[in-house]
């Protein structure tokens, strides 16, 4: 008869060893919580224009209104017809009183800077028209 | 003398599951909220002009980068004309017509627009008329 007392197997959870998988999940997080933060910062600064190209050949016959950016000695004008404008205030206000249904054709010259085009057909948009064509002038 | 057994004294121990759990979804928000793209984009001074508010970004979108010298980049490699039209042309294949080309230009706003220009004669010279020129956002250029 064995009187001796029976010693209980203790059932051994297992464990594993989670700091090394923390460490590198926490480095991880970091990284994405850095690299995320900065990534917005340009996204909400950049915004669209959106133009439509035509040659320019045949801008004329299709768009009545055209705008022409050049250079004039050093400075930038902007031309419709035969009035010409240097700054965007009164750019916007003479295109405010043309009539806007059969859009604006920005006819760029190739040696002012890409400001003065992407301002050129801001200042449109800011006018009210709603189609604005981005035209480059073969050079 | 002490001869009783020695207890056991008990492993402190804390429950980390739920902090992995929360770590682990933060690491997906973060992995899926983060735009690669942006990554490769050039660093360039863009026009500052209010623009258009800007849509969600389309993963198929082309994104061509002009320098200030003309040089362009497109998906952080260098392109030369013939390199330009052979992406365009592959964007259109993909899109399934020139139409549905999804094109943002970003040029350097003190580089001359005879570059802009070129770029935008050999699109229409392909058939998209349609794109997109980048600015700052700033609002009101000189």
């Amino acid at each position: 008869m064995n009187l001796k007392r029976k010693k209980r197997a203790e059932a051994e959870i297992p464990r594993l060893p989670l700091v090394a998988m923390i460490d590198v999940v926490l480095f991880i997080l970091l990284y994405f919580i850095m690299a995320g933060s900065l990534a917005p910062v340009e996204q909400n600064l950049e915004t669209a224009l959106r133009t439509d190209t035509r040659s320019s050949a045949r801008s004329e016959d299709l768009l009545p209104q055209v705008l022409t950016v050049e250079k004039r000695g050093e400075a930038v004008v902007y031309a419709v017809g035969p009035r010409v404008v240097s700054d965007r205030e009164a750019l916007v206000e003479l295109l405010s009183k043309l009539p806007k249904r059969a859009g604006v054709a920005v006819r760029v010259s190739g040696e002012v800077p890409v400001w003065a085009a992407a301002g050129a057909v801001q200042a449109c948009k800011d006018a009210g028209f709603l189609r604005v064509s981005y035209v480059p002038r073969a050079e | 003398m002490k001869i009783g057994r020695v207890k056991k004294t008990p492993e402190a121990g804390f429950d980390l599951t739920p902090m992995v759990d929360v770590v682990m979804l933060l690491v997906i928000f973060f992995v899926l909220s983060s735009q690669f793209a942006q990554a490769v984009r050039k660093a360039l001074a863009l026009p500052r002009e209010a623009g258009e508010a800007p849509g969600v970004m389309k993963p198929e979108t082309l994104i061509v980068d002009i320098e200030r010298d003309g040089t362009m980049f497109s998906g952080g490699e260098r392109l030369d004309r013939e390199g330009f039209l052979a992406t365009v042309r592959t964007q259109i294949r993909l899109a399934g017509a020139p139409e549905a080309v999804d094109l943002v230009v970003r040029a350097d706003r003190e580089g001359p627009a005879v570059h802009l220009n070129r770029v935008a004669i050999d699109l229409a010279s392909l058939g998209v008329r349609s794109w997109k020129l980048a600015t700052a956002g700033d609002g009101g250029e000189r």
